[in-house]
């Protein structure tokens, strides 16, 4: 039991717990398990990372128990080194990316102003529309509008990538949106995802409508962050598909 | 396109060997039919279908372009269907007008479409001859319209309508494209022009999946099958 707390074995413990939790998120990252999980995607890549140093700090105890001290030592200094390694990579790409940001900031600063005063524009008409150019083919527009039945499902359930393989049962919910009713019997949100910004809300009369990308038959993608174009999959049948058509035929 | 080609065999080609001349000629008109074949299939798209909820009405009526000035439900019908069972119990179409002629009735599978021209708030145009194109409008009540995205997610399966035609990796015809003999597809989601499939074998075993193209500019480029 002495030998159990010996500075050496301590330091070993402690060296197994850090250098494995380190490796833990290196290998999350590899696997690209946090990959389109929204929020979740910290969360599953800082479960990797606790889930290899628990296992490491456990089977530190046994090695210890198996080894000679000196052999500790020497195993000491290998995860010392592992440690250092790992560390000089993320600091050699903290400043690497900061050093692009600098350069781009840089960039940005020396164009050139004119030199001449731009002259002030007068609009020519009351609404006027901007052509841009569509990068990505003809899915601007997507396919229309998914509603959600809030007076029927008071839960929106959020999935991350969904498995051709399995059905809607095999999916497990990456976030969710929670309704309830105040006490005027309005619609308001108990919970709600600090990346939702859906194409229109009135969330007090229970409207709520995303773009639709994509169309299938359990599951829909849809752009669940307008702002950013950020795209969750939802369960077609907590809601309406509307077509462009219908949504300009019966506008909300 | 004879007349063409027999002008061309009498008017031309005079210092070429007759045999060679006919190679042309064959040739040409093989080329020619199969531009044609292209054609025919490559044809507009309309915006879906209409199916009829026959399961809970007897009668389908079907009215000429709907009066503005009237209020929705005081038209007066032109022409009617009636629904019913057949002795097996089956679905079927009891009376119809002598001009009717849908685009697919397979009541006996529950399957009945119209193709859809035009969508409004309380009618429907459909189009009730395929031969003639002939139209009319339905009441918006009496049925569904299906567009095409949801179509073609509730059907067996669909074809390439050209040999030419490759499934890709994602819905981007910039990234590889394969070949396959004969595929069959079966659709799992539709964004804009793609579709993402599985790609099936003659019996119909998954042995694959990708992204085709479904339409462009307003073309069909599927060719669709309701039943297996």
């Amino acid at each position: 039991m002495k030998n159990f707390f010996k500075p050496a074995r301590i330091a070993f413990y402690f060296l197994m717990l850090i250098a494995f939790f380190i490796l833990g998120l290196f290998y999350a990252g590899i696997i690209n398990a946090g990959k389109n999980q929204g929020l979740a995607g910290g969360v599953i890549v800082l479960g990797y990372g606790v889930l290899f140093s628990g296992i490491a700090f456990l089977a530190s105890f046994f090695i210890a128990h198996k080894v000679k001290h000196k052999f500790i030592v020497r195993l000491n200094w290998v995860l010392v080194i592992v440690v250092l390694i790992i560390y000089g990579i993320i600091h050699y790409r903290y400043l690497n990316r900061e050093k692009t940001k600098e350069n781009e900031k840089t960039n940005t600063e020396s164009i050139k102003q004119p030199s001449t005063s731009i002259p002030k524009l007068e609009p020519t008409a009351m609404l006027t529309q901007i052509e841009t150019t569509i990068t990505n083919e003809e899915n601007q527009m997507g396919l229309g509008f998914f509603k959600p039945n809030f007076f029927n499902n008071s839960t929106l359930y959020f999935y991350g990538e969904v498995n051709p393989e399995k059905g809607l049962t095999g999916h497990i919910p990456t976030d969710s949106l929670v309704t309830a009713r105040d006490q005027y019997g309005d619609f308001t949100s108990t919970y709600a995802p600090p990346w939702l910004w859906p194409e229109f809300m009135k969330l007090e009369y229970g409207i709520m409508y995303f773009k639709i990308n994509t169309l299938g038959r359990e599951f829909i993608k849809v752009e669940a962050n307008s702002k950013n174009g950020q795209e969750v999959y939802l369960n077609r049948d907590e809601g309406e598909v509307l077509f462009w058509p219908e949504t300009i035929l019966f506008p909300i | 396109m004879s007349i063409l080609c027999a002008f061309s065999l009498d008017s031309g080609f005079s210092y070429l060997p007759t045999q060679t001349v006919l190679k042309i000629f064959i040739t040409a008109c093989i080329y020619l039919s199969m531009v044609n074949i292209d054609y025919a299939q490559n044809k507009e798209m309309n915006m879906g279908f209409y199916s009829p909820d026959f399961i809970n009405i007897d009668k389908l009526y079907f009215y000429d372009v709907p009066n503005r000035q009237k209020i929705s439900g005081q038209e007066t019908p032109i022409d009617s269907l009636t629904f019913g069972k057949d002795q097996y119990n089956n679905y079927a179409l009891l009376s119809a007008p002598t001009w009717f002629q849908p685009i697919h009735d397979k009541l006996d599978y529950a399957i009945f479409y119209l193709k859809l021209k035009r969508l409004g708030r309380d009618y429907f145009e459909v189009i009730v001859n395929e031969t003639t194109g002939k139209t009319a409008y339905v009441s918006r009540e009496s049925g569904q319209a299906i567009l095409w995205p949801e179509f073609l997610l509730n059907i067996h399966s669909v074809e390439f309508i050209s040999d030419t035609q490759k499934v890709f990796d994602n819905p981007n015809i910039k990234s590889a494209g394969r070949s396959y003999d004969r595929p069959f597809f079966r659709s799992r989601y539709i964004e804009g022009d793609w579709m993402e499939v599985e790609i099936l074998d003659d019996d119909f075993k998954v042995i694959g999946r990708g992204w085709i193209r479904w339409k462009e500019n307003g073309k069909l480029l599927i060719n669709y099958n309701l039943l297996s």
